[in-house]
C-alpha cells in the first residue's frame, strides 16, 4: 500500500470502481445482454479442415429454410483487413482458401439461434483438402504449399538485431549457459465470451455495439469491410467482462455481424460460444527460444543471445510486434551491453496467436528468468544476488535505445527479499519445499502506434454545464481494468471536487474523442494523462472566471475541497457550483480537452523494428515463489507468492493490488496448468473443463507489494500495473522447483509427468555417474 | 443442441415405458451435469428426456440386514454429509470430497456418478468412443494420449471410466439394481462396467431401456477399513489423473482380506488382484504399502504419452492403502 498520499484527496486512495455495483448487481449490460425489436441472431460456418481449398459454397438450401433472413460468404465482403498496416490478410470469411480448423466459412442470420443452427448443417462447401503446417520448426522450412503465398517458408516476419558486441561479451563470460526452452500456447479465457450487436439503423447508419478493447480500430476495420465511410458508423463498448489482449483486435464475429446486419438491414447479434472463443484465439503463441547467456564470476551478465520462434497460427493478427517485443525487452530491466537477437514469427494451420497480456515478453522472460538462476547456481552466488548485480543505472538509455525515466525494480528486489525470507529458505528448505525468485517489466503504453499517423494518441474532453456536473468524455475502454475510475479520480483531484460529481461517458465514437484502445498498458500513462491536462484546462477556465469575478490574477487561487479560494483572502471564496455559475457567466457551457503524445526522447532507436518497445516508461516487478513438489507424483503446490510492483504511483491501490494478484494468477495458470493441446491443427481441449484456468481451490497466497518510483512523465508519477506482475510468476515457480527437488523443467505448462520425467533422468544420471554427479541438477528441456 | 421431447414421469413403470430400444431415443435425466453439456456439444442427441427425479423412492439412503441402499437420484451432497456412510464408508467420502464443486455437489446423482461418460477428448470431440479414423484406426494411439488408458486397452477402447464412485463401489463390493421393461436384475458393481468391443457397444451393462434404480454396499463389508487416493492434475474442479480404492478386513493389525481398484487408469475400474492378494497376511505400513503399489501396476500398457500414469498409478495404491489405516476425522 502507498504510506503517504503526497496531499492528495483522492489520488492514492483505494477506491472501488465506478462500475462495480452494476456488475455484482448483475444490472451491468455486456453486450451479450443488449436486445433490440426484430434482431436476427447470427451464427458462423466454420472450417472442419485445417488447410484447404474452397472449390464452391452452396447456401441456397440454407437461404430457403424458414427463417433464415440472409447469408454471406467471402464474397459479400472481399476487403482484407488486420490489425497492423503490414498484415492485412484476414477477410470476413474465407476466400479461396480456408486455414484453419474454426476458420470462417459463411454466416446465416435467423430469426432464432436453433434456425440458424440448422440453416449452417444445410451450407455446402465443396473443399479440397491440403497438407498442413502445424509445428512451427517445420512449417518454417517449408518449400511450397505456403499458408499464405505471399509469406514465403510461412515465414510471417524475421528481425535480427544485435547490440554491442555479443561475440566478445561470451568470451569475458566464466559461465555460459545454452538452452531450449518451449513454452505452451494460452488462451485468454475472460469470463465473458465475444459478443457484438450490429444494428442497421432507419437512416442506413450502423451501430456496433461490441465486446472490443479497440472501439476505434474496430471502428476503421468495419468502415473499410463494409464499404461504408466511418462517420455513418458508431462503435460503442457496452461493460467488458475481461480482456486480456483477446479482444484488442478485430475479431472474426464483429466483421461477420456487420456484414449481416448491412445485407440484411436489420440487427444482428452474434454471441461466441466458448469453444469459438478458444478458435478466434489470439493468445499467447507456442514459443521456442534458444537462449544463451554469459556470466562473469563476479556475477555480471556478459552477453546474451537469443534465437526466438513463435508459432503465429494462420494470420499475421499482431505478430511482427509479439516478435519484435520478444527481443525488445530483453532490454530495460537488466543492465545488457551484448545482445544478439533472432526472431521468427512463423504461419501454421491454426488460430492466430494475439497480444495476450504481458505481449511478447513472457515466455522470453520464463527463458531468461530460468537461464539466469540456473547460470547463479553454476556460479555458485545466490541468484536474487546476481540480479543486484545487473541493474541499470537508471535514468538511462539501453543498448536497443529504450529510455527509462524511473526504476524501482531494486526496491521491488529488497522487498521480496525482506518479505520472503529468502535469506533463511533459499536453499535451506526441506527436500519438496523450495523458493525461487524473478523478475519482469512492461511498458506503459507504445511510444510509436500501430497506425501510421501523428495525432495524439489520446484525446479527453471534460464538459461542465449549468448543473455543475463534471463529464469526461474519454475514448479509453474500461475492460475490468480500472480505466473509468482512474479517470473519474484524476478528474475529481485536479478539480477538487468529489467522484460523485464526475459522469463519465466512454468508448463511443459518436461521443467520444479518439483513443487507440486498452492494450500495451497504455491507458492509465496516455489517457490518464490526456484526462489531467483536460481536467487542468478546466480548472484553469473556472479559476481565470472567479479571478476574474473578484478582480485578482488567477495565481492567486487555489482549487481544494469543493471551493475556489484566494489563497490570502478568505472572503474571496466561491463554491465550485457558484465557482461554476460565474464561469458560465463568461464563457457559457465549459468545454475542455486534454491529449497525450509519447515525447520524440522515447521513440527510440532508428534501426529496422526499432519502433516496438519504446515506451514513455516501464514498470517491474520482482517476485518470489514458494512451492511444495510432491517427488513421488511430480505435482507441485504453490504455497505462495510475493509480489512487488514499481506502477510509479498507485492512482488507486485497491486496483493496483488486484492487477498483481490477477497478473499472478494468471502467470500461475500458464506455469502449471493451461495448455492448448493441439493435433493437427486440432484444439483437444476447448472448454473451461479441460482448458485449466486456475480456480480458487488452487490459485496460492499472492502477497502484493506496491512500490512507487514516480515516474517524471507518468500522470501524479503513474505507470503500468496491468501486466508486468505476470511474466515473473512463471520463472520464479520454475526456480522454486529446481530449489525443492533440483530439476529444472523447461517448457510450460510444469506438469507431473515432465518433474517425474526429470527426476528419473536426474536418478538415473546420479546412479550412473557416481555419487559426485548426485547433486547435479537436470534439465528436462523444451519437449513438445 | 436439437430440441428434445422433456418427459418427467412419476412412477418407475412410467419412466421405462419413455425408454426407448435405441440410445438415440431417449436419455436418463437426473442431476444433468455431464448429460446437459453432451446435448450442448452434440456429442448425443436424444429425442427425449426422461427425469427420474420425481420417481418416490429414489432417493433415500438405508440400512437393512442386506447392507446400505443409496437410492440413484440421491444428490453427491446428501451422500456426502451422511453420518452413516461417513463413519463406515469413508472411501465414498473421499470420491466426493474429490467433486471440488459446490454446484456439481448438489446437482449430480449417485446413478450419473456411475453412468457419466468418458472424458476422452476424441469422444467430446466427436470422433465416437472408440476414436477410430475412417480405416478403423486408433486416433488414440496414434495422436495425443496423454490422459488415456495404461490398463485393459489392447481393444479398441483407450478411454478411461471417468467415475472415482466405481472402484470405491467395486472395492466394497457393492452391486447395482436395474430395472428394465422385464422387470429388475442385480448386477455386481464389478460387472456393470465393461470395455466395449465394437462400435456401438457401451461401457456399462445398462440396455437403453433399462435405469439404475439403486446400489446396495452388502451387509458383509461393514467394518472394512477403506479409503480412496487421487492424483489430481489440479486441485480445483477436475478428473483424477489416477485413484486407487481400497477395502481391507484386518485382524488386528493384520491383513485377512483386501480389495484394491484402481480408477481412471483402463476404460472400465481395473481390480488389481495380485497386489490385493500379496496383501494378505501382512501388515499396512509404507514399505508394504509401496510393494503393493509395484504389484498393482505389473502388467501396465501404457501408450506414447502416458507412461507417468504409472507411476501415479502405484503411489495411488500406496497412498490409499496408507490412508484406510490411518486415523481420521469423522
Amino acid at each position: 500500500m502507498a504510506k503517504d498520499t503526497n496531499g492528495y484527496n483522492i489520488i492514492g486512495k483505494p477506491m472501488a470502481m465506478t462500475d462495480a455495483r452494476a456488475k455484482v448487481t448483475g444490472l451491468g449490460k455486456y453486450a451479450d445482454d443488449l436486445s433490440v425489436p426484430g434482431m436476427l441472431i447470427g451464427k458462423i460456418l466454420h472450417s472442419p479442415h485445417a488447410h484447404a481449398r474452397i472449390r464452391s459454397i452452396d447456401t441456397s438450401q440454407a437461404e430457403a429454410l424458414a427463417g433464415v433472413k440472409v447469408t454471406a460468404t467471402g464474397e459479400d465482403a472481399r476487403n482484407p483487413y488486420g490489425i497492423l498496416p503490414i498484415g492485412h490478410d484476414e477477410r470476413a470469411f474465407a476466400l479461396g482458401k480456408a486455414l484453419y480448423i474454426g476458420d470462417n466459412i459463411a454466416a446465416v442470420a435467423a430469426t432464432t439461434p436453433e434456425v440458424a443452427e440448422r440453416a449452417l448443417d444445410l451450407i455446402r462447401v465443396d473443399y479440397e483438402q491440403l497438407p498442413g503446417w502445424f509445428d512451427p520448426e517445420e512449417s518454417m522450412k517449408a518449400s511450397s504449399n505456403w499458408i499464405n503465398e505471399e509469406r514465403p517458408q510461412n515465414i510471417e516476419k524475421e528481425y535480427h538485431h544485435v547490440f554491442g558486441d555479443p561475440e566478445k561479451g561470451f568470451g569475458e563470460a566464466d559461465f555460459i549457459a545454452e538452452e531450449r526452452y518451449y513454452a505452451g500456447e494460452v488462451n485468454q479465457a475472460a469470463m465473458e465470451p465475444h459478443a457484438t450487436l450490429a444494428v442497421w439503423e432507419p437512416d442506413n447508419r450502423l451501430t456496433v455495439h461490441s465486446s472490443t478493447q479497440v472501439p476505434f480500430y474496430l471502428h476503421r476495420t468495419i468502415a473499410a469491410v463494409c464499404e461504408m465511410p466511418m462517420s455513418q458508423i458508431r462503435v460503442i463498448k457496452p461493460l467488458i467482462g475481461g480482456g486480456f489482449g483477446g479482444k484488442s483486435e478485430i475479431i472474426p464475429l464483429e466483421v461477420a455481424a456487420c456484414v449481416l446486419a448491412k445485407k440484411a438491414r436489420k440487427p444482428v447479434k452474434i454471441t461466441y460460444t466458448r469453444e469459438e472463443v478458444f478458435l478466434a484465439h489470439r493468445g499467447r503463441p507456442i514459443t521456442i527460444v534458444y537462449l544463451k547467456v554469459g556470466l562473469s564470476r563476479a556475477g555480471k551478465i556478459t552477453a546474451v543471445q537469443a534465437r526466438v520462434i513463435q508459432d503465429g497460427g494462420a494470420y499475421c493478427g499482431y505478430g511482427p510486434v509479439t516478435v519484435l517485443y520478444s527481443g525488445a525487452l530483453l532490454g530495460a530491466i537488466y543492465d545488457i551491453a551484448n545482445v544478439q537477437y533472432d526472431g521468427f514469427r512463423v504461419l501454421t494451420n491454426k488460430p492466430a496467436c494475439g497480444a495476450m497480456r504481458g505481449h511478447g515478453t513472457v515466455n522470453v522472460r520464463f527463458a531468461f528468468e530460468s537461464i539466469l538462476d540456473q547460470l547463479s547456481h553454476q556460479a555458485g552466488l545466490d541468484p536474487l544476488e546476481v540480479r543486484r548485480r545487473n541493474l541499470l543505472k537508471a535514468p538511462c538509455i539501453t543498448a536497443n535505445s529504450l529510455r527509462v525515466t524511473s526504476y524501482g525494480l531494486p526496491e521491488c528486489i529488497e522487498k521480496v527479499f525482506e518479505r520472503s525470507g529468502w535469506a533463511e529458505k533459499k536453499g535451506n528448505l526441506p527436500y519438496g519445499k523450495g523458493v525461487g525468485m524473478a523478475c519482469s517489466h512492461y511498458v506503459s503504453g507504445a511510444a510509436n502506434p500501430i497506425i501510421r499517423s501523428n495525432m495524439p494518441h489520446t484525446t479527453v474532453h471534460i464538459k461542465i454545464d449549468r448543473d455543475a456536473a463534471v463529464t469526461v468524455y474519454t475514448g479509453a475502454s474500461e475492460i475490468g481494468q480500472g480505466s473509468d475510475t482512474m479517470q473519474v479520480q484524476i478528474a475529481a483531484e485536479i478539480l477538487g471536487v468529489s467522484t460523485d460529481r464526475i459522469k463519465l461517458v466512454a468508448a463511443d465514437t459518436e461521443l467520444t474523442p479518439i483513443d487507440l484502445g486498452s492494450y500495451s498498458s497504455r491507458v492509465t500513462f496516455m489517457a490518464g494523462n490526456a484526462c489531467l491536462n483536460a481536467a487542468k484546462d478546466m480548472r484553469d477556465q473556472i479559476v481565470a472566471a472567479v479571478a476574474r469575478k473578484f478582480g485578482c490574477a488567477a495565481d492567486d487561487f487555489e482549487v481544494k475541497d469543493g471551493r475556489i479560494s484566494h489563497k490570502s483572502d478568505a472572503g474571496k471564496s466561491l463554491s465550485f457550483d457558484e465557482a461554476v455559475t460565474v464561469a458560465l457567466e463568461f464563457h457559457g457551457a465549459l468545454v475542455a480537452r486534454g491529449t497525450y503524445a509519447p515525447p520524440e526522447t522515447a521513440r527510440g532507436g532508428k534501426f529496422k523494428g526499432a519502433g516496438v518497445g519504446p515506451s514513455p516508461a516501464y514498470s517491474y516487478s520482482a517476485q518470489v515463489a514458494e512451492v511444495t513438489v510432491d517427488p513421488e507424483t511430480g505435482q507441485v503446490r504453490v504455497d505462495k507468492i510475493v509480489a512487488a510492483h514499481d506502477c510509479g504511483k498507485a492512482l488507486n491501490p485497491l486496483t493496483v493490488e488486484g492487477q498483481i494478484e490477477g497478473s499472478v494468477y494468471m502467470g500461475f495458470g500458464q506455469a502449471l496448468q493451461e495448455d492448448m493441446i493441439w493435433k493437427d491443427g486440432r484444439l483437444m481441449n476447448p472448454s473451461l473443463l479441460e482448458y485449466r484456468i486456475p480456480a480458487t481451490k488452487e490459485n496460492p497466497e499472492i502477497e502484493s507489494i506496491i512500490v512507487e518510483s514516480i515516474d517524471p512523465e507518468g500522470p501524479f508519477g503513474a505507470k503500468e500495473a496491468g501486466e508486468g506482475s505476470l511474466a515473473a510468476t512463471i520463472p520464479a515457480i520454475a526456480n522454486a522447483i529446481f530449489d525443492a527437488v533440483g530439476v529444472r523443467i523447461n517448457s510450460t505448462p510444469i506438469t507431473p509427468d515432465k518433474i517425474l520425467d526429470a527426476l528419473r533422468e536426474k536418478q538415473k544420471l546420479a546412479s550412473g555417474n557416481g555419487a559426485n554427479a548426485a547433486n547435479k541438477p537436470v534439465a528436462a528441456g523444451g519437449r513438445l | 443442441m436439437d430440441a428434445f421431447e422433456y418427459a418427467k414421469p412419476s412412477s418407475l413403470k412410467e419412466a421405462l415405458g419413455l425408454l426407448g430400444s435405441d440410445w438415440d431415443d431417449a436419455s436418463v435425466f437426473a442431476g444433468g451435469t455431464d448429460l446437459i453439456s453432451l446435448l450442448k456439444d452434440d456429442v448425443v442427441d436424444t429425442k427425449r428426456l426422461v427425469n427420474i427425479k420425481g420417481i418416490a423412492g429414489l432417493n433415500r439412503v438405508h440400512e437393512s440386514a442386506e447392507g446400505v441402499h443409496i437410492g440413484a437420484a440421491v444428490t453427491v451432497e446428501e451422500l456426502f454429509s451422511n453420518r452413516m456412510i461417513r463413519e463406515q464408508f469413508p472411501a465414498i467420502i473421499d470420491a466426493a470430497e474429490g467433486i471440488r464443486s459446490p454446484q456439481l455437489h448438489n446437482m449430480s446423482t449417485v446413478g450419473g456418478w456411475l453412468c457419466q461418460r468418458p472424458r476422452c477428448w476424441y469422444y467430446r470431440n466427436g470422433f465416437g468412443l472408440l476414436a477410430l479414423d475412417k480405416d478403423g484406426q486408433s486416433l488414440v494411439t496414434q495422436g495425443d494420449n496423454r490422459y488415456h488408458a495404461i490398463f485393459g486397452n489392447s481393444g479398441p477402447a483407450k478411454f478411461i471410466s471417468p467415475s472415482s464412485f466405481g472402484p470405491v463401489l467395486i472395492a466394497l463390493g457393492g452391486e447395482m439394481r436395474i430395472e428394465g421393461p422385464k422387470g429388475a436384475r442385480d448386477v455386481a458393481a464389478a460387472d456393470f462396467f465393461v470395455i466395449p468391443q465394437k462400435q456401438g457397444e457401451r461401457e456399462h451393462a445398462l440396455a437403453p431401456n433399462e435405469i439404475v434404480t439403486e446400489i446396495t454396499i452388502p451387509a458383509a463389508s461393514r467394518g472394512m477399513r477403506n479409503a480412496l487416493y487421487e492424483v489430481r492434475p489440479k486441485e480445483g474442479l477436475d478428473w483424477p489423473l489416477t485413484t486407487a480404492a481400497v477395502a481391507l478386513r484386518m485382524r488386528g493389525d493384520t491383513v485377512e482380506r483386501a480389495r484394491i481398484v484402481l480408477g481412471h487408469v483402463a476404460p472400465k475400474p481395473w481390480p488389481a488382484e495380485d497386489a490385493a492378494k500379496w496383501l494378505v497376511g501382512k501388515t499396512i505400513n509404507e514399505e508394504n504399502a509401496a510393494k503393493a503399489g509395484d504389484a498393482a501396476v505389473q502388467g501396465a500398457t501404457p501408450l506414447s504419452r502416458n507412461g507417468y500414469k504409472v507411476q501415479l498409478a502405484r503411489v495411488s495404491v500406496k497412498r490409499a492403502l496408507l490412508a484406510a489405516v490411518g486415523e481420521r476425522r469423522v
